[in-house]
Parts: C-alpha cells; structure tokens; sequence
C-alpha cells in the first residue's frame, strides 16, 4: 500500500433513519478518504453525525446511499458473513468503554480474533504481535484478567489486539472518554505512534480537542456534512473552531 | 471456540444452574417412567396385577404420556431460560461479533453448552431416579402392595434419560439462543443498548401459535373422539394436546397481556402498584415469558389433578359393575397411580418455580438504571419491595389462572380419552373439578410470587440512587 492510497473510500455517503414525516438525515452526501499512515480525527457535536459516518465506514450499519470502498469492494453490499470475516481481519476496534472480555486473560485477549476465526497466527504474526505487545508495555501483564488492570492497561490491550491483525483500519471511537487526562494523552500518544511506525491508517472520533490535537488531519462534522477539513492543528485553534461552530448552529 | 464454551462453563456455570435443575428433573421422570415399567413386568412375572390387564396398559400409556409431557416441558423452559441467559450476556456477545465472531459459530457454542449441562443433569437425573425407584419399591414391597420379587432396576433402557436430556437442553439451547444472531455488533460500540431491550421482545409468532393451537385443539379432539373406543386414542390425544399447548405459547405474547391487564387492576391505585402494572404492560413479552413458565406448571398440576379426580370419580362406577376382590385390588393400584402423580406433580411446580425465579431476577436485573431513576426521584426502599412483588404476584395470578382453565381443558380431555371407552363408564362424562385444587393453586401462586421476589427485591433495593447517572 502506498502513500497516495486511500484505505478507505466513501462516496456520496448519505444517512437517514426514521421514514415519512419523522425523517431525520444523520449523514448528507459525505465523501472521505481515509490514508494509510496518518490519525484522522473525527470530531463534531453530539448528533452531528460523527458516530454514524464511523459506523458505516466499519460496515456496522448499512447507509441508505452511497459507497464505502474498501479497494475495489463496496463493503455496503456484503452479507453479514463477510462483513464479519472483513471485521475480522481489516478492522481494529478501540471503544471509549474498554471492550475487554472479562473472562479472558490479557493475552487471550489478544488473540481473541484468531480463536474467534478458528485460524492460528503464524509464526510471523506471533512475533509481530509480541513486538506489539511489548512497545505497548504489556509483557508483564499477559497473564491477567481485565479487572486487574488500570484502565490506561486496559485500553492499551485493546490496542495490542487492534494491531495484533495487521488490520487496514483502526476505529478508535472516545478512547479516551474513561480515562484521566494524563492517562488518555499516553493512550493517544501509542495510537500516533502505531499511526506512524506502522503505516497504519486510523480514525479517532472524539469531541475533545486535546484528543484531536494529536490527529494528522481534522475533520469537524456538523449536521451531517464536512464543515472543516484541516491539517494537524493544535488544541486552543480546535477548541476554537468548536466554539465557532456551536455559534453558528 | 470450544475453548470458550468451556471458559464460559467454567468461569460462570452459575447461569447454567436452572438448566442443570431442569434437565435432572427431566432425567428423574424418564428414569421413573422406565423404572415403573421395570418392576410392572418383574410384578406380573410373580403373579401381581395380571387380571388387570385395563389397568396396566393404562399405566403404561399415562407412562408414555408423562415422559412426552416431561420433555416437551423442559424444552420450553429450557429454551427460555437460554434465552434468559442470552439477554444477560448480550453485551459480550455484542463485543464478539464486533471483534469478527460469526453468529451461527456462537450459537454452536452455545448449544455445546447445552450438551454439556444436559449430559450432567442426564447422569444426575438417572441416578436419583433409580434411588427413588429403589426405595418406593422397598417401601411398597414393605407394605405388602408389591409382592417380593426381584427388581431388575439397571437395565441398558437407562442410557434413554441421559440422551434424551442431552438432546432436548442441546436442542432447547439452540432455539433458546437465537437471539444471539439478532445481537449486532453496533451493540458493543454503546449505541442500541435500548433497542436490545425491544428485541428481547420480538420473536413473537402470534400467528403461528394460533394456527398450532388450532390444528392441535383439533387432533385433541380427535383423540378423545378414538378415546371413546379405545384408550389408545391418548397416543392421538397427547400430541395434539401437546400441540396445542405450544401453540398457546407461542401466542402467549398476545394472550397474557390481556389478563396481566385484568390480574392488575385488582391492586389498587398507589404509586408503587401503578408502577409494577405499567410496566408489566409496557414489555408485555417480556411478562407473558415470565408468567407463561408458571402456566406451564400450572397446567400440569391442573391437568393431573383433574385427570386424577375424574378417574377417582369414574373408578366407582367400575367398581360397582366389578366383583368386589378385583374392585379391592383396583383401589390400590389406583391409589399407586394417584401417588405416582404426586410425585410427578412435584416436579412440575419445581420446574415452573426455577422459571419464574430466573424470569424476574432477570427483570430487576435489566432495569438497573430505571430503578436507579425512581430511587433519585424518592421512592423509598419499601416501595421499590413493592413495587417488585405486585409485579411478582401479577404474574403469578395471572399465570395461575390461566393454568387452571388450560389444566382443566386438558385434564378433562385426558381422562375422557383414557376412561370413557370402559364398558363400566360408558361414554362420556362432565369434568370433576376438586375446589381444594383451585385454592391451591391460588394460594401456592401468592406464596411463589413472594418467594420469587424475595432475591430480585434484595437486588432491587441495594441498587443506589447514583445507578441512574453511571453513563457504562
């Protein structure tokens, strides 16, 4: 994959729930590339749309028009078999709510989605995934169970199982949202890093600016479109276009 | 995937606890029906029983009926104690998917988990059968009822309970869990925890409980009809009762409501009172599946003690056409007959107890959050008690009165089938309903409903004020 290709396309991306009177549009003609190597921060108020538009770029919802292309496959169009084979190996989740099986030890965990797709991972990708598992700082916690880890711990399992699948996209939906402040920028901080060491393409959805600050790029949604398309950008500018947008609901 | 049917058996077997009481008991009941038949023929081999030949094939056709009727049963609350089961573990199940698990894969190992607690309530149930059988026969034999005579109580026909309780929890387990495939991986991301709550209500088949009910009325009355020449005609009776029966359930979504409706009004008017009504009536499928467990036993218990009453009443008229040793002898083999039931009936009402006790724990359980609401809004601890046990004994009542009218129905149609095609009865006859029954019934349901409250309501008042502002 190379630097001038999208990991993922969505095109003329449109949602609405509710029919007839009730109609409610989440989502208006959305279209977005997402890149491999580099943090996409999603943000937007709360009903902007910005967990709807995550949502179908997963494939966890299904839009009612438009495209979502994952190389030449518009994954709209597949059954919920290969949408959770795709889920499988494509896609790493990363959810403000730690999304750890309880009952699971920490390495379990991380190789949940091998068990859970009846394969084992091969000699190579055991070695990625212990090279992940030690740049995250969980060599020494592999043997516990999630309620016997911090909640900074706890989130840096579920990116060790994220990148465990070599995934083509990471969602990272609020990682943020349960952790204290000096946790979350280390959480953050690791996610960049997977961004950049290992070419990995990530969207991070988060209605917090220092969040965003990370992010290599910067979408802002609002009432279901793209209202602002930037670089990386500090968090006092971000909070700033936030306000801004507010005012001109 | 085996690897976490079995992590999941070890790290939680509480959740399977109903299920294992529920497959034994089953495993109990074959196990007696073929013991019953066992120590019949070593009976009839020493000379015990012969003439009644009438009898004996009556026993044995009730014989073959109760074991139909146990595991059709299990089944059902089987099925929806998985289903309980299921809606608890909703969010992992959610967090697997999301995480690339296949639905049909997870429901496999859900049914493995079935295999599992059937075979160990299968093992269970054979061997506390057989101890029972071994000691009723020490006791009849005791008492001079049996003659003594050797009981060959291990024979290679107890291999039937253990499978038959494998492949019913297996078999309920599946149909239980298919709410498994209705959970989206949207679940997992926080999003549509409400909109499990009202899948939990779908799955209702109303129209095709109606048409199972139909066509099972049908063959029910067909089977009475056969009843009249010969008592066989219970092999055509039982399936159609049974029939019937499940299609009574399947519509129960749309039939019990209305009588929950009617069971709270009796209540009155409070806060509290209004409160356990609305939302009896607000999940009306969630209710219907607590109350319907009960129905079930109640319909059982109803339709043995009818059956039970009619052929004591009947009896008599056989009696006076009989002569009077063979009319002595008929007496005790009716009075086994009636204790046989006893027992049997027993283990309904512990089946139907197991399932209602799960139905509303589960029911507290899931409203954590609103029960937090009500406490930050200033219901005191002694309403929520309330609260919980008007809605415990709405469902008790209301399934305790349906039960009786379908018990009675079905109860009636048994021993028409099995009696009025004795030359001494001579077609057919009205019901005889025991009143002690009805109140009972009434009484016992009042008692389960405060028992069955008992640890929801300890679950409900420790839930904290804070419980309605936790985002989780």
């Amino acid at each position: 994959m190379s630097d001038d290709t999208a990991a993922v396309r969505a095109r003329n991306l449109r949602k609405v729930y509710g029919t007839g009177g009730t109609e409610v549009a989440a989502l208006r003609e959305v279209d977005l590339d997402i890149e491999a190597g580099r943090l996409t921060a999603i943000m937007g108020p709360s009903g902007s749309g910005k967990s709807t538009l995550m949502h179908l770029l997963a494939g966890l919802d299904r839009p009612t028009s438009g495209a979502v292309w994952y190389d030449d496959v518009d994954i709209t169009g597949l059954d919920d078999r290969r949408l959770t084979a795709l889920r499988r190996t494509d896609i790493g989740f990363v959810f403000q709510a730690f999304n750890l099986v309880p009952t699971l030890t920490v390495l379990e965990n991380i190789l949940l989605p091998f068990e859970l797709g009846g394969t084992r991972p091969d000699a190579g990708r055991l070695r990625w995934i212990d090279e992940r598992i030690a740049e995250l700082g969980l060599t020494a916690l592999l043997r516990r169970r999630p309620h016997q880890l911090s909640g900074g711990q706890q989130q840096r399992v579920a990116i060790a199982r994220a990148l465990g699948i070599r995934p083509r996209m990471i969602f990272a939906d609020e990682p943020t949202g349960n952790l204290d402040s000096r946790t979350g920028q280390e959480v953050l901080s690791m996610l960049e890093a997977a961004t950049r060491e290992h070419h990995q393409a990530v969207v991070l959805v988060t209605h917090d600016p220092a969040a965003a600050a990370h992010a290599d790029r910067v979408l802002f949604i609002s009432d279901g479109a793209i209202v602002h398309d930037v670089g990386r950008t500090g968090a006092s500018t971000l909070s700033e276009m936030v306000l801004d947008l507010a005012g001109h609901r | 995937m085996i690897r976490l049917t079995l992590r999941e058996l070890r790290v939680a077997p509480a959740q399977h606890i109903a299920t294992l009481i529920v497959s034994t008991i089953g495993a109990v009941l074959a196990t007696i029906v073929i013991e019953t038949d066992q120590v019949l023929t070593s009976q009839s081999a020493v000379g015990g029983f012969t003439r009644h030949g009438f009898v004996r094939l009556l026993l044995d056709v009730l014989g073959s009926v109760f074991l139909f009727v146990a595991i059709f049963v299990s089944c059902i609350v089987i099925a929806n104690t998985f289903g309980i089961v299921m809606a608890a573990r909703s969010q992992r199940i959610a967090l697997l998917r999301l995480l690339g698990a296949e639905g049909r894969v997870l429901r496999r190992g859900v049914a493995l988990e079935g295999v599992i607690v059937g075979a160990v309530g299968g093992v269970l149930g054979t061997l506390l059968g057989v101890g029972i059988a071994n000691a009723l026969v020490a006791v009849l034999t005791s008492s001079g009822t049996f003659l003594a005579a050797p009981s060959p109580l291990w024979t290679p026909l107890l291999v039937a309970p253990t499978l038959i309780a494998v492949a019913t929890t297996a078999g309920a387990a599946w149909f239980g869990s298919r709410r498994v495939a209705s959970v989206t991986p949207l679940e997992a991301t926080g999003v549509g925890q409400e909109a499990s709550l009202a899948d939990l209500q779908r799955g209702a088949r109303p129209w095709l409980g109606y048409a199972c009910l139909a066509v099972g009325a049908l063959i029910l009355a067909g089977g009475v009809a056969i009843g009249a020449r010969t008592p066989f005609g219970l092999f055509v009776a039982a399936p159609g009762g049974g029939l019937s029966f499940l299609g009574f359930v399947l519509a129960s979504n749309t039939v019990l409501p209305p009588v929950l409706r009617l069971v709270g009004a009796l209540f009155g008017r409070s806060a509290p009172v209004a409160l356990a009504r609305a939302n009896a009536l607000r999940h009306p499928a969630r209710s219907a599946r607590s109350a319907v467990g009960l129905v079930i036993g109640v319909t059982l218990v109803t339709m043995f003690a009818v059956a039970a009453a009619c052929f004591g009443t009947q009896a008599g008229a056989v009696a006076a056409g009989a002569p009077p040793q063979e009319a002595a002898s008929d007496a005790a083999f009716v009075a086994l007959v009636l204790g046989v039931l006893g027992v049997l009936i027993g283990f309904s009402l512990a089946i139907a107890a197991v399932g209602l006790v799960n139905s509303l724990s589960l029911s507290v359980l899931q409203r954590r959050r609103e029960i937090g609401l009500l406490r930050a809004l200033g219901l005191d601890r002694r309403q929520v008690r309330i609260m919980v046990l008007v809605e415990s004994l709405q469902l008790t009542i209301a399934g305790g009165l349906v039960g009786l009218v379908l018990g009675i129905v079905y109860g009636w149609a048994a021993a028409l089938t099995a009696l009025s095609s004795d030359h001494h009865i001579g077609g057919y006859f009205l019901p005889t309903i025991p009143v002690s029954l009805v109140v009972i019934v009434l009484a016992a349901a009042a008692v389960l409903a405060v028992v069955a409250s008992l640890a929801p309501t300890r679950r409900a008042t420790a839930v904290s004020p804070v419980t309605a502002l936790a985002v989780d």
